[in-house]
């Protein structure tokens, strides 16, 4: 009995102590779930992005070019990085927006490599030896910012902006018959992709001790990529119930000593889920889609209500 | 109609070659206002090449392509459709994983008026332009009979259901000039009979001028004011129903020689 306790007691503060990296691994998720989810398009050097985002604001808290106070000099490199990240973004979307499929999955693969082996040698940002970073950030405005970035993705996917980036994953041709520009979705598309990883970088700057290029490698985007087929390609709830639980899974390992089978148990975990459910956990389904929870509330609630007096002609 | 009206849609000498082969050659077609036109012929004729040709899917090869007097030839896909030219398909092409309501809302895009900050801080633009989109998709999906449906999911409705989706889709952009493209392929005698009464009704109360693309004979020959018979990419007849059933050179592009 006490050892139930005991377990239940460090599987608390296990939980505690990742809260910070399950944040920033939500951002994370929900950016590539916008590029690749509900766009559609297929990203798979996201943590690219991420170290764009993470030296970006590494670079201003630790060199402090303006000798700010620190919360000024915060706000700054949280700015900068979702800046420097989406104008990365922007650069690699000019050429990629007339793209498809496995060549944007190509360029986006080979700016991530690219991105990771520059930081491997400018010594500017500490070279292979990474650097030491101030810890500016708490929790609490870790999922602060994770609050606001859900309800970012909420109201793009319930906006009619949302909508005509749904439909050109659909349908293409039909999407561009009733007038919608496919490149320049696609470029706000990646660019709101990619400011969201620079975000996600700036708060894991800010949180973590060090950052090192190493932290960035290949191994970085398919575990951000797992999380988004995981939880179901598009489903905004399904992708962050995801994240929490792989960036969980490595942590909870540890606590009942079986970290060393870490990899067998995702292998076999991902394994399962293609066998069993393909599609993710949600799909492409939302938590309040579940009857359940329908019955209460869906998306479009509010305008219901105020479409309360409409007359319809019959 | 003010004074000299131009032709709404007027194409000349329009053609294009895929490889080697002259796939549509030489099609004058015209859509005065207020028309609905059919265009008809054997199958592989040309028709939805034509129909591509109009709306900037393909780029004509030869030829020019008028829309209300301006030139239309070259212009990508979406502007056309911003200029007043909107089409369905042959093989139905829905958003088929957004519901039926959604597929109608996101048609009305281009009436949204606010952009991504709107939309984020859900200023009254926002709210003002969604109550107003909501209430345009439910009077169109209402007019179709497909308003108990808004929530469905568009790839699980029945076939014909489909296919006036798609019409009221397209008709949601508020086009001058609608291209329907067998839009009662798969429907029942029963729902041919609601479809030819919603052809007559766009006319007269959405404004549009319809070329239509059908196989089915009785639902062209009801509702077509003109008709343009194509085969091997030429047009070999033009003229109002009555001619058309009776001309020879028709009857043999469809029956064979005798």
């Amino acid at each position: 009995m006490t050892s139930v306790i005991e377990f239940f007691t460090s599987l608390g503060s296990t939980i505690f102590s990742s809260l910070d990296l399950i944040g920033v691994y939500v951002i994370l998720a929900l950016g590539l779930n916008l590029i690749n989810g509900m766009a559609g398009m297929f990203s798979i050097g996201h943590a690219g992005f991420w170290a764009v985002g993470a030296y970006t604001a590494a670079a201003i808290t630790v060199h402090d070019p303006l000798s700010t106070p620190w919360p000024v000099t915060l706000a700054l490199s949280i700015i900068a990085a979702i800046a420097v990240t989406g104008f990365a973004g922007l650069v690699l979307a000019l050429p990629c927006s007339r793209l498809a499929g496995d060549y944007l999955a190509i360029a986006t693969l080979g700016f991530s490599i690219i991105v990771v082996s520059l930081l491997y040698n400018l010594d500017f940002v500490g070279a292979a030896t990474g650097l030491s970073t101030p810890t500016y950030v708490s929790k609490g405005f870790i999922w602060l910012m994770v609050a606001l970035s859900l309800l970012f993705y909420y109201r793009l996917q319930y906006s009619n902006l949302g909508r005509t980036i749904l439909a050109l994953r659909e349908d293409e041709i039909a999407a561009q018959s009733i007038g919608v520009n496919r490149v320049r979705l696609k470029i706000l598309v990646l660019v709101l992709g990619a400011g969201m990883a620079g975000l996600a970088g700036a708060l894991f700057a800010n949180s973590a001790t060090y950052i090192n290029p190493a932290g960035f490698e290949f191994d970085q985007s398919i575990k951000i990529l797992t999380m988004v087929v995981l939880g179901g390609l598009g489903s905004l709830t399904g992708v962050v119930l995801a994240a929490v639980l792989l960036t969980l899974l490595p942590e909870v390992l540890r606590l009942v000593n079986l970290a060393d089978y870490q990899m067998l148990v995702f292998s076999v975990l991902l394994i399962v889920m293609v066998l069993v459910r393909p599609q993710g956990i949600l799909g492409r389904k939302e938590l309040w889609d579940l009857p359940l929870l329908r019955r209460y509330w869906r998306p479009s609630g509010p305008l219901r209500v105020a479409l309360g007096s409409v007359e319809v002609k019959s | 109609m003010t004074t000299t009206t131009a032709p709404l849609l007027k194409t000349t000498g329009m053609g294009i070659n895929f490889g080697g082969l002259k796939a549509v050659d030489e099609v004058n077609l015209q859509v005065d206002p207020g028309e609905i036109v059919g265009l008809i012929g054997p199958n592989g004729a040309g028709k939805t090449t034509c129909f591509n040709m109009i709306t900037g899917v393909y780029k004509p090869s030869r030829g020019s392509i008028e829309l209300a007097g301006a030139r239309i030839d070259g212009k990508s896909t979406p502007s056309i459709n911003h200029l007043g030219i909107a089409r369905t398909f042959q093989n139905i092409r829905l958003f088929r994983q957004l519901t039926v309501l959604d597929n109608v809302r996101v048609a009305l895009h281009r009436q949204a008026g606010y952009g991504l900050l709107g939309a984020l801080l859900r200023l009254s633009p926002y709210r003002r332009a969604e109550v107003s989109m909501r209430q345009r998709a439910e009077y169109l999906l209402d007019v179709f009979g497909l308003a108990e449906r808004r929530w469905d999911r568009a790839g699980d409705l029945p076939y014909g259901e489909q296919r006036k989706l798609e019409v009221v889709r397209a008709l949601a952009t508020e086009p001058k000039l609608l291209l329907l493209d067998e839009p009662a392929a798969g429907m029942n005698p029963q729902e041919t009979a609601t479809l030819t009464a919603l052809i007559q009704r766009l006319r007269q109360e959405f404004k549009v001028s319809v070329l239509l693309i059908e196989h089915d004979m009785s639902l062209v020959m009801k509702v077509c004011d003109r008709i343009y018979v194509l085969d091997y990419g030429k047009e070999i007849a033009r003229g109002t129903p009555p001619e058309i059933q009776s001309n020879q050179q028709v009857i043999k592009a469809y029956l064979g020689e005798a």
